[in-house]
């Protein structure tokens, strides 16, 4: 059981990443008590959502969030969001636009919500029962407004930067693959898009500083992250000093112009690894590439394959099964904290976090 | 509980083949029903009901927790028919137990046409045991499942120990699940629900 100490004074701002390893959640307290939750995961010692788990620890009220954004509907980025979205029914709920602003992707939601189709697509599932729960939920797309308020004496703004118009395209083609056309069409799985081009990348000014927060987005030809990056409006948002960095670490979610443009030099940048199969991330170049960026870098959960399985357990499995490898390494979490008249991040490891 | 196919002792190329099938949940039901209408001292899972209904009842995340069953077969089973002709029956012997060490409930990640491979995710349903990832050679999915074998599609790996009179022998079974089609009702629910989805959403502000 983790102990995370007490929370944030009223004059600190803090960002805390959550994960176990195959998983990402994300709270941000913003000042005075005003709290936005990013994407979700489950903390196995409370079997909550990592972020309410958290916010419970350090005694933060329900009506203390103010915004829960789901930045995109893959499975390792949801998990438990409905559950959050029913502890804080007054935070204002926000889902990429796509889903919401075309018929097709909303259809795709309500074709993998579970009553037909248990157990497909589970981040569809989770969307699903939030916004059949809920009277509104917002659409979040390239310069949306997401939350004003004032804190300390400066103006908070977030706003989410992507997706971009001609990635929504590409998007509701995707999904529209796996709309159930007619009768007699077996189920079947929907898999996620990749390249992710449809994630929110948020972008949190807090006035004397700023946060950004990269989701899942990956970039390719002109889409994800080089129409981000070439965008005026996106360009001139206040450089950060955090980057919670994109997709994992990976190449695919790495764009140059990231780091000249969106960034301040030598960022702090907070991280969750992907542990799926032979597909691990952060890759041991984009360690490199990372580190080589960064002025800091840290991962919340250590990259052990060990399987994790008693000897008989893994001697059978074993027979059928090679390449054993556990998925989450463990639960950890990166804290970067920091009072507001203060340019310094404190960071704090909890769990199986650790600097990369 | 699904009555398993006890295939032979440990894992060889020709056992790879032997794997018990079900078409379809509907065929599993009747399956179920089947066993404990011939053998009333069956006891299944302590768990809620099914395997299925185990694996919906997994809490966030988790595989729900179930400490141990039995699975006992009477000598004497009635005819194949009632099964359906595309479940084989249980190939098993009189006086025999099998008891299952796990249940792994497996969802392909990938598939390797080269190496003849497909990548997997598995969750146990057996106690609490964390999700692993591994590799499984594709020897031993059917060729009845074959079609089945696609990103996404999900598989029940039960590992077996099986006592014979009086020796112990492992055995285990991989089944995918098969999907249903799409029904009228479902199509006219999918409607009707993106109908309520697109009913909720607002647009957030522009920002300036």
């Amino acid at each position: 059981m983790i102990d995370y100490g007490p929370g944030p004074a009223a004059n600190e701002v803090e960002i805390i990443v959550f994960g176990p390893g195959f998983g990402e959640a994300i709270a941000v307290h913003l000042g005075e008590g005003h709290w936005m939750l990013v994407d979700s995961c489950i903390d196995p010692d409370h079997n909550l959502p990592a972020s309410s788990a958290y916010l419970n620890a350090i005694g933060v009220t329900a009506g203390q969030v103010k915004a829960i954004v789901a930045s995109h509907w893959h499975d390792d980025h949801v998990r438990g969001i409905s559950r959050m979205s029913e502890m804080y029914p007054n935070a204002d709920f926000f889902i990429p636009g796509v889903f919401t602003s075309e018929e097709k992707a909303a259809a795709f939601l309500a074709a993998y919500s579970g009553h037909a189709a248990p157990k497909l697509a589970r981040g569809a599932k989770e969307l699903f029962q939030v916004m059949a729960s809920r009277e509104i939920v917002h659409a979040a797309q390239e310069r949306s407004a997401l939350l004003e308020l004032g804190a300390n004496g400066h103006t908070v703004r977030v706003t989410s930067l992507s997706p971009s118009p001609q990635a929504f395209v590409q998007s509701i083609a995707h999904l529209a693959q796996f709309l159930p056309a007619k009768t007699g069409v077996p189920i079947t799985h929907a898999p996620e898009l990749k390249p992710n081009l449809e994630a929110v990348v948020v972008h949190i000014d807090l006035g004397h500083d700023a946060i950004l927060l990269g989701s899942d987005l990956e970039d390719t030809g002109n889409l994800g992250w080089s129409a981000l990056v070439a965008d005026n409006w996106c360009g001139q948002r206040p450089p950060a000093t955090v980057y919670k960095i994109a997709h994992h670490g990976s190449k695919t979610g790495h764009h140059d112009l990231i780091w000249t443009n969106m960034l301040k030099p030598a960022p702090i940048v907070p991280m969750t690894p992907f542990n799926h199969g032979r597909h691990r991330l952060p890759t041991a170049q984009d360690k490199g590439r990372i580190k080589a960026l960064a002025g800091s870098a840290y991962i919340s959960s250590g990259a052990t394959k060990r399987p994790d399985l008693d000897t008989l357990q893994l001697k059978r499995l074993g027979d059928v099964c090679k390449g054993l490898s556990r998925v989450n390494a463990g639960f950890g979490a990166v804290r970067l904290r920091k009072a507001v008249t203060s340019p310094n991040w404190q960071v704090k490891l909890f769990g199986a976090a650790q600097q990369l | 509980m699904y009555a398993p196919s006890v295939v032979s002792a440990n894992p060889k190329a020709s056992d790879k083949a032997q794997m018990r099938l079900f078409d379809s949940e509907e065929l599993v039901k009747q399956a179920e029903k089947y066993l404990s209408s011939i053998n009333s001292s069956l006891k299944t899972i302590e768990a809620p009901g099914t395997l299925d209904a185990v694996a919906d009842t997994t809490a966030i995340g988790e595989a729900p927790t179930v400490d141990s069953f039995t699975i006992k077969r009477q000598p004497a089973l009635p005819p194949v028919s009632v099964l359906g002709p595309a479940v084989r029956p249980a190939n098993t012997l009189p006086d025999t137990d099998a008891s299952p060490l796990q249940i792994w409930e497996g969802r392909v990640l990938s598939v390797d046409s080269e190496r003849h491979v497909m990548e997997v995710l598995l969750s146990a349903k057996l106690n609490k045991v964390p999700d692993h990832t591994g590799e499984i050679d594709l020897e031993w999915v059917s060729e009845q499942d074959a079609d089945l074998v696609r990103p996404g599609a999900v598989f029940y790996l039960t590992l077996y120990k099986r006592w014979k009179r009086t020796t112990v022998e492992n055995s285990q079974e991989l089944r995918f699940r098969r999907m249903p089609s799409w029904t009228k009702r479902q199509l006219q629910q999918v409607q009707q629900d993106t109908r309520m989805l697109l009913s909720k959403v607002r647009a957030a502000p522009t920002a300036e």
